[in-house]
């Protein structure tokens, strides 16, 4: 395990970006860890650009829950990640590799589900938005 | 027991290091380790007597058949069953449980029936009464918890009513580690039963009502043994109960064998659960009549080798002596419970130079520890769930185990198929320790001052 808590993950599970709430999100997503009981709430909302009808980026990104270091950090780094890319289509693309990746890379197999959590809540999040 | 030190030495796993470490295997509430008793014993079966059961005439078949049927002896007498036939082989806990849903159940409960289990329950022994009530829209009803985690035994006594078909409660509980007063719910629905016999009596000056009346059928009793079995010493006669379910593998036996126990004449009057071969006595093209007990519910080739492993675990339980490792279970609760207690007041309390106990919860500064279930060692089993706050942060459970894992280091996290209390308590997850004969004080103590590694990493 050594690595596993190592700094990048550590600082995201005291200090969670983009915890909290969205005034009026377009979507609200709430995925559920059965085995763990962890719980992870992604709030997004849609740019709003001059051609109101397309829903190409995200503008405002907001998470809440409850969870182990794995997947509130993951969900931290991960709301960050979206930030970055903003492009709906590209955020579709993130792999459960990717989202190890993000994490560092040094998931264990019994971890891979707390790693997966946030992502699995955030691309439901997006598909409500998508049209 | 003078010789508890020698016991990690019949377990081969115990020569493993995990992450660079001695294992301290302290999860043997989700299952045991295997003595190499048992391990031989499955080993020997197919090495000298593997051959299908019931069926053949060849040698084999006849060895295999003895021992499948001596291991069912060993089994029943070391639960107190009078007659073996009355202990049905299955793969678990949870397949007794449904085996009695399933076929008891549909036969017996109907529309507007209550089925009344505990809060405390495995999630085995709630959903299959779910979906039972569902199915036959009848209600489930549940006995309250109490703060202490105990069972509000009057809430029992309130829920109980001529409606009540079946009272199904865990023996010991794999999350609080209660041990249930079993003895004592048994006598309150025996007297639930003898009023119920006597309801036709009010309010009638029929003197054919003046008969004796044979005793209610209802409510029955099942207790899920899981937890127990392994820990302590079991009577299903003694108990008054009318099913008692338990799993090998939590017992040192394999894993994939399990039994039911049930008073033979409720046995005898309900339908199988599966079907196939081994529980026939004639099979014609449109109708099919059954065998009696045990083979009508064991359809199927049956797992041989696990029930003679599971007959050498019992062997190797009764050498040791169930009064043996109940009290060697309560030694080390008491001393884990005495090391996790409020190391975090105590620790503030405590000065240079105190006793052993005090210098261990010294070390452990900045950790506060919940300890869920009744404190009293002798009122629970060997397991102790409890969650953890290092420097006045929550550690999920995950991560708690994650880290005792680094020091080889086993113990279970989440929710312990014990979701709807959980969410009740208002907990997301814990962790549990939990004995085997085979834990130490030593392995105590190894687990503590790993659990100090927590507020240097999280803190």
């Amino acid at each position: 395990m050594s690595n596993i808590y190592h700094d990048l993950i550590i600082d995201h599970y005291q200090h969670p970006r983009n915890f909290g709430e969205l005034k009026n999100p377009d979507a609200v997503v709430q995925e559920a860890n059965a085995s763990c009981g962890d719980l992870i709430e992604f709030q997004v909302r849609v740019k709003r650009s001059a051609n109101r009808e397309q829903r190409t980026e995200i503008g405002e990104i907001a998470w809440r829950g409850v969870g182990c270091a794995i997947s509130t950090a993951g969900a931290s780094l991960l709301s960050e990640r979206v930030k970055q890319i903003r492009r709906i289509s590209q955020i579709s693309q993130i792999s459960q590799a990717g989202m190890v990746e993000l994490l560092g890379g040094d998931i264990s197999h019994a971890r891979i589900k707390c790693a997966i959590l946030p992502l699995v809540a955030l691309q439901k999040a997006i598909r409500n938005v998508a049209i | 027991m003078k010789f508890i030190n020698l016991i990690k030495k019949d377990f081969p796993i115990f020569n493993r290091q995990i992450n660079g470490q001695p294992l301290v295997y302290l999860d043997s509430a989700a299952t045991s380790q295997k003595p190499q008793e048992v391990i031989d014993a499955v080993v020997d079966y197919y090495w000298n007597h593997n051959a299908n059961v019931h069926r053949g005439i060849h040698t084999l078949g006849d060895e295999s058949t003895r021992l499948y049927e001596e291991s069912r002896k060993t089994v029943s007498g070391f639960i107190g069953a009078k007659d073996p036939n009355e202990l049905i082989f299955v793969r678990n806990s949870t397949e007794a449980i449904n085996l009695v849903a399933y076929s008891w159940g549909r036969q017996n409960v109907n529309a507007g029936d209550e089925i009344l289990i505990s809060e405390m329950e495995h999630h085995s022994n709630l959903v299959p009464w779910q979906m039972l009530a569902e199915r036959q829209k009848a209600t489930l009803q549940y006995i309250k918890v109490d703060k202490n985690g105990k069972l509000d035994i009057l809430d029992l006594k309130r829920k109980l009513s001529p409606r009540t078909k079946l009272v199904s409660v865990v023996h010991v509980s794999n999350f609080l580690g209660t041990i249930n007063p079993i003895k004592k719910i048994a006598e309150m629905i025996k007297k639930q039963k003898i009023l119920q016999s006597r309801i036709p009596l009010r309010g009638t000056k029929n003197k054919r009502f003046l008969q004796p009346l044979s005793l209610s059928s209802y409510p029955l009793l099942l207790v899920d043994g899981a937890q127990a079995v392994p820990h302590t010493p079991v009577n299903v006669k003694d108990l008054g109960c009318d099913f008692y379910a338990f799993s090998g593998h939590k017992m040192y036996g394999p894993m994939g064998i399990g039994c039911l126990w049930g008073k033979r004449e409720i046995l005898k009057n309900m339908p199988p659960f599966l079907t196939g071969g081994g529980m026939i006595n004639t099979v014609d093209w449109q109708e099919t009549t059954f065998t009696g007990l045990p083979d009508k519910f064991e359809a199927g080739t049956p797992n041989v080798a696990g029930a003679v492993g599971l007959a050498a675990a019992v062997k190797y339980l009764q050498g040791i002596g169930m009064e043996n490792i109940r009290k060697h279970e309560i030694e080390l609760t008491r001393h884990l419970i005495a090391s996790l207690d409020s190391p975090a007041r105590n620790a503030s309390r405590s000065e240079a130079g105190g006793s052993a106990r005090r210098r261990l919860l010294a070390r452990n500064d900045g950790l506060l520890i919940n300890i869920l279930g009744p404190k009293n060692a002798q009122d629970r089993s060997g397991l102790v769930a409890f969650t953890l706050s290092a420097n006045s942060k929550e550690i999920h459970g995950h991560d708690v185990a994650q880290v005792l894992d680094s020091q080889g280091i086993a113990v279970r996290s989440g929710h312990h198929c014990v979701m709807p209390l959980h969410a009740k308590l208002g907990l997301a997850a814990t962790t549990r320790v939990s004995f085997g004969i085979y834990n130490t004080k030593e392995d105590i103590n190894r687990f503590i001052k790993a659990l100090n590694l927590i507020p240097k990493i999280f803190g």
